[in-house]
């Protein structure tokens, strides 16, 4: 089972890095990397870090599944 | 420059209606496939659908003619700040996981058909169940409308004939198209045509990203266009920018996940394997649509200044694609199909969605109790016809709104329903009165705002960078809480299951 705190924390945390909102303090924000700002690749970038998370605990049962359900979707 | 697209051929006009004859088919398949005349089996396809049909009807229900060409014509305005719309679109997977475990196995255990099926096991309140419903069909029949609007949109540009007559035939030959297929196969025709719209949704935007790049462009030599020629839209945000990201991250999170429509599709689900499987895959399609999207709106922005109507971006670069060669004629035309796709999907979940509301939970139960589910079935889908007439009706009527403006005021509304379904599922000491009391304080605070923003001459639709929802939501959630805290003895809590 997996720690709700925990996760919404982990999530917090992940909104806090992917919110590009501290970028207009370092220098060369907007010089490009792959073809766009920097800034924009971390905000992607963190997009694609919060889907992969989310997946991740999307393969875990969730905790207010009783251990039967669990055992009836490895059933099925 | 023109915003129109050249007319499409007899050839080409016979592909879309092929396609769209395709989606009537399938409603008759629908109506043969059904197993009884209930609502269950009408709004719900009976034991639910699979994971290949839950994905792309969830997918293509979430993805809307706002993704194609609100979000394009949204980059355009504003630049690289709209890569927003890749976080807010996968927030809102974000939140189904508060919201889709534990009311999939309610839904199950208790048979709910419509949203509000989940606030009256939970709260045992009419009153609370009916603002909930009214509240939920006024929000989404606006995203109806932006779909109608976007259907005339689409179809303008393709004919000789007069723009206006063109925009109001698209309109109803397009409403009359959903709402025959609709009838017939009820939930199920609609999942199903999902499959093919869904389907035909990713390839239309591999065939943008491709077509774009090909006729345009590198992306980087457009940063450099739009670097030079407007700065700011691709400069960080600043403190108001970084604010209406946050803003827009937790309203469309909240409020996409709280969708009728969507919640619907929980309750639909064949197992709850099947759910987290779709849901797994859909985190990660944000950055296969909204990504696009924004692609697409800087490189037009690089290379297409100075339109009149950001909207028609996507039209404009039709356009050129048609003159380019014979190939490029063609792939708009597969373009076109995604974008009539994205539309149709969305509005065919929406109207059913209301329809079931209008039936089970105001008719069945304020109109006539003794009903059968026989006859509530055929009012649900005379609900379906009445209202697509209404709101076709006020589209052709009142079509001067942007689509970016009508999605904003949908999750103002839909955010102030997240007490009731978030906390209501995970907090059992949470009330009904405060609840309502809550909604009602939070959809004042919404209604205030836009009111000044509507006389003031100051711009008001975000107060420093804030959505008026999320102002109301705040007390919202505070009156629900503090006044469940405070009513201890006053109402035994509800059991969660």
């Amino acid at each position: 089972m997996l720690n709700v705190s925990r996760i919404w924390l982990a999530y917090g945390f992940l909104a806090l890095v992917a919110i590009p909102w501290y970028w207009r303090w370092i220098p060369g924000a907007d010089s490009l990397t792959f073809g766009v700002p920097s800034w924009v690749v971390s905000a992607i970038l963190g997009s694609a870090v919060v889907s992969c998370y989310t997946a991740w605990l999307l393969s875990h049962p969730w905790p207010e599944e009783s251990l039967e359900d669990v055992r009836e979707q490895n059933d099925q | 420059m023109s915003d129109q697209l050249i007319p499409f051929t007899t050839a080409e006009i016979i592909f879309i209606g092929i396609y769209l004859s395709s989606l009537i088919a399938i409603g008759f398949a629908g109506y043969r496939a059904r197993e009884e005349s209930s609502l269950r089996d009408f709004y719900l396809a009976g034991n639910g659908i699979g994971f290949v049909v839950l994905l792309l009807t969830l997918y293509s229900t979430q993805y809307s003619g706002n993704t194609l060409l609100g979000f394009t014509g949204k980059t355009y305005r504003v630049g690289f700040a709209w890569t927003v719309s890749i976080h807010f679109m996968t927030s809102i997977v974000v939140f189904y996981l508060l919201l889709a475990p534990k009311l999939f196995r309610l839904a199950k255990q208790n048979g709910f058909i419509t949203p509000t099926d989940f606030i009256e096991h939970r709260f045992r309140s009419p009153a609370l169940s009916c603002l909930v419903s009214l509240l939920m069909m006024v929000a989404i029949s606006n995203f109806l409308l932006a779909q109608l609007m976007a259907m005339g949109n689409a179809i303008e540009g393709l004919t000789t004939v007069d723009p206006e007559f063109a925009y109001s035939a698209g309109v109803i030959v397009l409403a009359l198209i959903i709402v025959v297929y609709e009838t017939l196969g009820g939930f199920r025709a609609v999942a199903w045509t999902d499959v093919i719209q869904g389907s035909v949704l990713l390839v239309g935007f591999a065939v943008l990203l491709v077509l774009v790049f090909r006729e345009f462009g590198t992306l980087a030599e457009a940063t450099k266009i739009v670097q030079l020629r407007a700065p700011t839209k691709v400069a960080p945000p600043n403190w108001i920018a970084s604010n209406e990201w946050v803003s827009y991250v937790f309203l469309v999170g909240i409020g996409g996940a709280l969708y009728p429509q969507a919640i619907q599709r929980i309750y639909a689900a064949n197992s709850a394997t099947t759910l987290r499987r779709s849901l797994l895959v859909m985190a990660f399609l944000p950055l296969t649509t909204a990504l696009i999207a924004l692609v697409v709106g800087i490189v037009g922005l690089a290379y297409i200044p100075d339109l009149a109507r950001s909207d028609t971006l996507l039209t404009v670069i039709c356009r050129q694609l048609q003159e380019s060669s014979l190939v490029g004629r063609w792939l708009v035309v597969v373009l076109f199909s995604a974008i009539l796709a994205a539309i149709m999907s969305t509005a065919d979940s929406v109207l059913l969605s209301i329809s079931s509301m209008l039936t089970k939970d105001i008719y069945a139960k304020y109109v006539k109790p003794e009903a059968t589910e026989r006859h509530l079935t055929r009012v649900g889908k005379a609900c379906s016809w009445t209202l697509i007439a209404l709101l076709a009706f006020l589209a052709i009527r009142h079509r001067d709104m942007t689509l970016i403006k009508l999605l904003d005021r949908k999750f103002d509304l839909l955010v102030q329903l997240a007490p009731a379904f978030f906390i209501g599922l995970h907090w059992p000491r949470l009330r009904a009165t405060p609840t309502l009391i809550g909604i009602c304080t939070g959809l004042a605070v919404v209604f205030g705002i836009l009111a000044i923003d509507w006389i003031s001459e100051a711009d008001y639709s975000k107060v420093a960078g804030i959505h008026p929802g999320l102002y109301g939501l705040a007390l919202n959630t505070a009156v629900a809480v503090g006044g469940s805290l405070g009513r201890k003895n006053a109402e035994p809590p509800q059991p969660l299951a």
